[in-house]
């Protein structure tokens, strides 16, 4: 009797404990797994009506790694002296651990209190196990035809292409760069492939482990998405992976590979946008240009690269850099403002202009990148008339056609001419500290930069000029990021430290203050 | 005498089938011992023994064996529709099983003028649950385990006497107390114990009594500038590299004693002559420590904002530091087992000085009090005056709340009650009332 009871209950109890939720729900389909890779698994874009940029990092606008801008070459903070507003919020304040190189990124600028610190490399871990979970139960989902199976095989790739995107990021962000000869032997991050909650302490693997991940999962993500078309530009397609490996291969100094992948995506993507040829009135860096291949993430840097005091603007470094007068760039990338007297960030539209979205400042793909890539490569690598190609097919499509001549330099000459056109022309898209980190350990033609950086601190007081109160600068302090500096990479947050007794802090030098000025 | 059994089913638990049910059972007994003629007596009004013991799961609701999204709206810019992860899979979760034994011994003796209950019980918890810190490198940084095993175990006594009971004058006195304890034994161990877990006193650590929580041990303010001093091994700081977070926090820190009381309890007592009534309620609690609420928010010392009063007799000038242990509020300094050169070579033992003042020894006092938490006069007009005003009851009554507490001076207003492990609240204020009952 009781076997019979208990037997019933047994065979009934599955449908007995269904369940039922509005919004809630188990995998059930390859469809399910899409929309979390897209919702949970991509970097995720700022949702507001207007673009606010990083210095409102305060209202949780997610805003992933903002001061990648912040701590290369390419920015400084103005230090205006007149009566003109200042920036709402202080995005120097906010980074300024990170801004001015301090051993401890979250450190405030009092030095009395430490912040967070751990906000990326959580967001990026999470991210990551999306991505392992994705990749774990994807293989398990039903297909009933060929389409079932082309969809699934893409959203494997495109899993696979973000471990990989994430991978590249954290260790680029917290572990030195990839040099050939050491990389085995250098700290990486630690590495987590699994599905599965791993109870234990890490360890961190090392960079060529981490470097060998990446290559692997590109290499499935190349071939599981071989067969699939551009859905958005939202969404990772083959370019996007062809690319992003160029990019690997070019960071790892392996040249012929890096050349390989970038001609791939020339390929495939062969169009620039001429910047001879703009409409009146068009914006370079939208979601219509013509040359994108990718973006993931928030964009709307140009609201915190602003002439306003307290607040960041192009560098005179950067600007410099833009030295042919012929350079369209000037005009539609970095502008010369005559009623602020300094250059303006203008790729986005105009700082003032919040209310357009574009592509991602953190994570954009363009095929300039891919004849940058080429030109670099096959320089290094010797090849300087494939070199010498690709930098030109760029430069006729940047330098105003009727005074463009081609660059002829050969050697390093065009080595560093390369370096220094990839930096005009992805100026403030992520790329500039990645790269002064790796042609820091470049086995072909190394080089390194001191970068330096201010801070003023300004009291709010009457302006009998402008009948008025204003804030005006009272005291300026200013530190130095030295040549092969320790801080060209950061810290392992502290509060991973604290639980992660296993994992190994990167050692940075202390920050003196090496110039004050007083006003 | 009374049984019953039933089986739980649930689906939140792993793949395993075997594991969705569990069967629910217990046993429950009366016994009026009165009723046995070798105990029964005249004075005994009535001798009752109640014995229980059962079995029961528990599951959580947030937790699912297989991974739970959460389906979102279009989005705007993909235009297309995105899930989140709502809960991660957690397939290795299983009932957390509670088996409980309860007794009880109630009587009434000479004519109710004594009468107790007394209840005893003894709960164990197999595979209690835990949320347990786990690396970040998960992405997630905390999640459930089945832990170990959870044993409570306590009594309660209650007991009400009336010692006079006469026409006019009737006193009557009641009292409880309670007390419970507990012990686990989980699996993780003591790593898992945090430098938090010592300083509110939620890690076991042997041969102390559970509930033990640490402190810095203060040494007294520098005579230069006011900032407070501990003995936090500095000095010999390499005698503490490569020690587990255990053995370092609890050689480092010092025990201040428990944070529950050993007994608590109220005694209240009725006294009725004629129409007046008085009552006295006390309430008191005895063995357990405190820490006083932080004497520094944040790190820094911000004076547009509201400090504690006992910055009044802060360090002010070398010579103070004899006088007073309230520090300059102007001594931030970040500790040095949390600088970056230290490298993990040890564990964490504070971030900053002003941490370390606020769970520091001297902010820890004596948690006993005894506090009256009513004292009331009611005055019953007589029926026989009211029923001519057509009027069943007439009362006045005079009440006050929360009269007087003794308890250790140095708390300073801080209420017994709480300690620095909580929110800070209002202490209690004396409260008065004067009521008037009328019924018709």
């Amino acid at each position: 009797m009781l076997g019979v009871l208990l037997s019933l209950l047994t065979a009934t109890s599955c449908s007995f404990l269904e369940e039922y939720s509005q919004d809630k729900s188990y995998v059930r389909s390859y469809t399910d797994l899409d929309e979390l890779l897209l919702g949970d698994g991509y970097m995720p874009i700022c949702i507001s009506n207007y673009h606010i940029g990083i210095s409102y990092d305060l209202l949780e606008a997610p805003w992933y790694y903002p001061y990648i801008h912040l701590m290369a070459d390419e920015v400084s903070e103005n230090i205006r002296q007149d009566a003109s507003s200042a920036a709402i919020a202080d995005a120097r304040e906010l980074y300024f651990g990170y801004y001015t190189w301090q051993p401890e990124v979250g450190i405030n600028v009092l030095g009395n209190a430490l912040g967070e610190e751990d906000k990326d490399w959580n967001n990026i871990y999470r991210h990551i196990n999306i991505a392992n979970m994705v990749i774990a139960a994807i293989d398990d989902q039903r297909a009933e035809n060929e389409d079932d199976e082309r969809e699934i095989r893409r959203i494997r790739g495109e899993a696979c292409f973000l471990r990989a995107a994430w991978y590249f990021t954290l260790v680029n962000l917290y572990a030195p760069p990839y040099a050939p000869q050491t990389a085995a032997t250098t700290p990486g991050v630690p590495l987590k492939t699994t599905e599965y909650i791993e109870d234990k302490l890490y360890t961190r693997n090392s960079v060529a482990e981490v470097y060998a991940l990446i290559l692997d999962d590109l290499a499935l993500a190349e071939e599981s998405l071989s067969a699939s078309t551009r859905k958005s530009v939202y969404r990772a397609d083959i370019t996007a992976v062809e690319l992003l490996t160029s990019r690997v291969y070019l960071y790892m100094q392996d040249w012929e590979k890096s050349c390989e992948y970038a001609r791939k995506v020339i390929e495939r993507q062969p169009g620039l946008q001429n910047l001879n040829t703009m409409a009146a009135g068009q914006i370079f860096f939208s979601q219509d240009l013509s040359e994108l291949i990718f973006t993931m993430g928030s964009g709307g840097l140009r609201s915190s690269i602003s002439n306003l005091k307290m607040d960041f603007g192009i560098s005179p470094d950067l600007y410099a850099a833009y030295d042919d007068p012929n350079d369209l760039r000037l005009e539609y990338y970095i502008k010369y403002n005559e009623t602020d007297q300094a250059p303006e960030y203008v790729k986005e539209g105009s700082p003032s202009d919040l209310n357009r979205r574009t592509p991602s400042a953190n994570f954009t793909f363009r095929t300039s990148e891919a004849y940058l890539n080429l030109a670099e490569a096959a320089a290094c690598d010797g090849d300087d008339v494939t070199a010498r190609e690709a930098l030109n097919e760029l430069r006729r499509n940047r330098i105003r056609s009727g005074s463009y001549t081609d660059v002829t330099l050969s050697g390093d000459e065009l080595i560093e001419y390369i370096r220094n056109e990839r930096r005009r022309e992805l100026c403030l898209e992520g790329h500039r500290w990645f790269d002064l980190r790796r042609y820091m350990v470049s086995t072909v033609l190394p080089y390194t930069k001191s970068i330096t950086h201010s801070y003023t601190t300004y009291e709010y007081v009457y302006d009998p000029g402008s009948y008025s109160y204003t804030y005006k600068p009272m005291q300026t302090i200013e530190y130095q990021l030295e040549e092969n500096d320790a801080a060209y990479t950061l810290p392992i947050p502290h509060e991973v430290l604290e639980y992660d007794t296993e994992i190994s802090n990167n050692p940075r030098p202390e920050r003196p203050v090496i110039n004050t000025i007083t006003y | 005498m009374n049984a019953n059994a039933r089986f739980d089913g649930s689906n939140k638990f792993g793949d395993q089938s075997n594991e969705k049910l569990l069967p629910v059972w217990s046993v429950s007994g009366n016994y009026n011992l009165a009723a046995h003629d070798a105990v029964k007596r005249d004075w005994i009004d009535y001798l009752l023994l109640k014995v229980s013991y059962g079995l029961q799961g528990n599951m959580l609701d947030d937790q699912s064996p297989v991974m739970i999204i959460s389906q979102q709206p279009i989005d705007p810019v993909y235009n297309e529709l995105v899930s989140k992860m709502d809960t991660y899979p957690n397939p290795n979760l299983k009932w957390e099983k509670t088996s409980s034994f309860n007794a009880g011994l109630t009587f009434s003796l000479f004519d109710s003028r004594l009468q107790t209950e007394t209840n005893f019980y003894h709960k164990k918890t197999r595979d209690a649950f835990l949320s347990k810190r786990i690396s970040s490198v998960n992405g997630i940084d905390e999640y459930v385990v089945n832990s170990g095993d959870v044993t409570n175990y306590g009594y309660s006594i209650a007991l009400t006497a009336i010692p006079v009971r006469t026409k006019d004058f009737s006193w009557i006195l009641a009292t409880n107390f309670s007390k419970s304890y507990n012990r686990m034994n989980t699996r993780p161990g003591e790593e898992q114990y945090e430098l938090e877990n010592f300083l509110n006193g939620t890690a076991l650590v042997d041969g102390q009594p559970v509930g033990t929580f640490y402190s810095y041990r203060f040494l007294g303010l520098n005579p230069s500038n006011g900032e407070p001093l501990f003995d936090d091994w500095e000095d010999r700081q390499d005698e503490l590299k490569g020690l587990t977070k255990y053995e370092c926090y609890t050689r480092v820190l010092t025990p201040s004693g428990l944070r529950e009381p050993t007994i608590a309890g109220m005694v209240s007592n009725t006294l009725r002559y004629r129409d007046w009534r008085l009552n006295v309620n006390l309430t008191y609690s005895l063995g357990s420590k405190i820490r006083k609420f932080k004497l520094f928010e944040g790190t820094a010392f911000i004076p547009s904002r509201n400090v504690p009063a006992e910055f009044n007799d802060r360090w002010r000038k070398p010579g103070d530091e004899l006088t007073t242990n309230i520090p300059n509020p102007d001594c931030y300094r970040g500790h040095y087992s949390s600088g970056s050169s230290m490298n993990n070579e040890m564990p964490i033992i504070a971030y900053n000085n002003m941490d370390m003042y606020n769970y520091s020894d001297i902010r820890v006092v004596s948690g006993n009090y005894l506090k009256c938490s009513t004292i009331g006069l009611t005055y019953e007009f007589p029926q026989e005056k009211i029923a001519r005003m057509g009027m069943s009851r007439l009362a006045v009554n005079v009440a006050a709340n929360n009269l007087f507490t003794i308890c250790s001076p140095e708390l300073r207003g801080q209420t017994p009650q709480q300690s620095g492990f909580a929110q800070i609240e209002l202490t209690d204020r004396p409260m008065f009332t004067l009521s008037l009952d009328i019924s018709f």
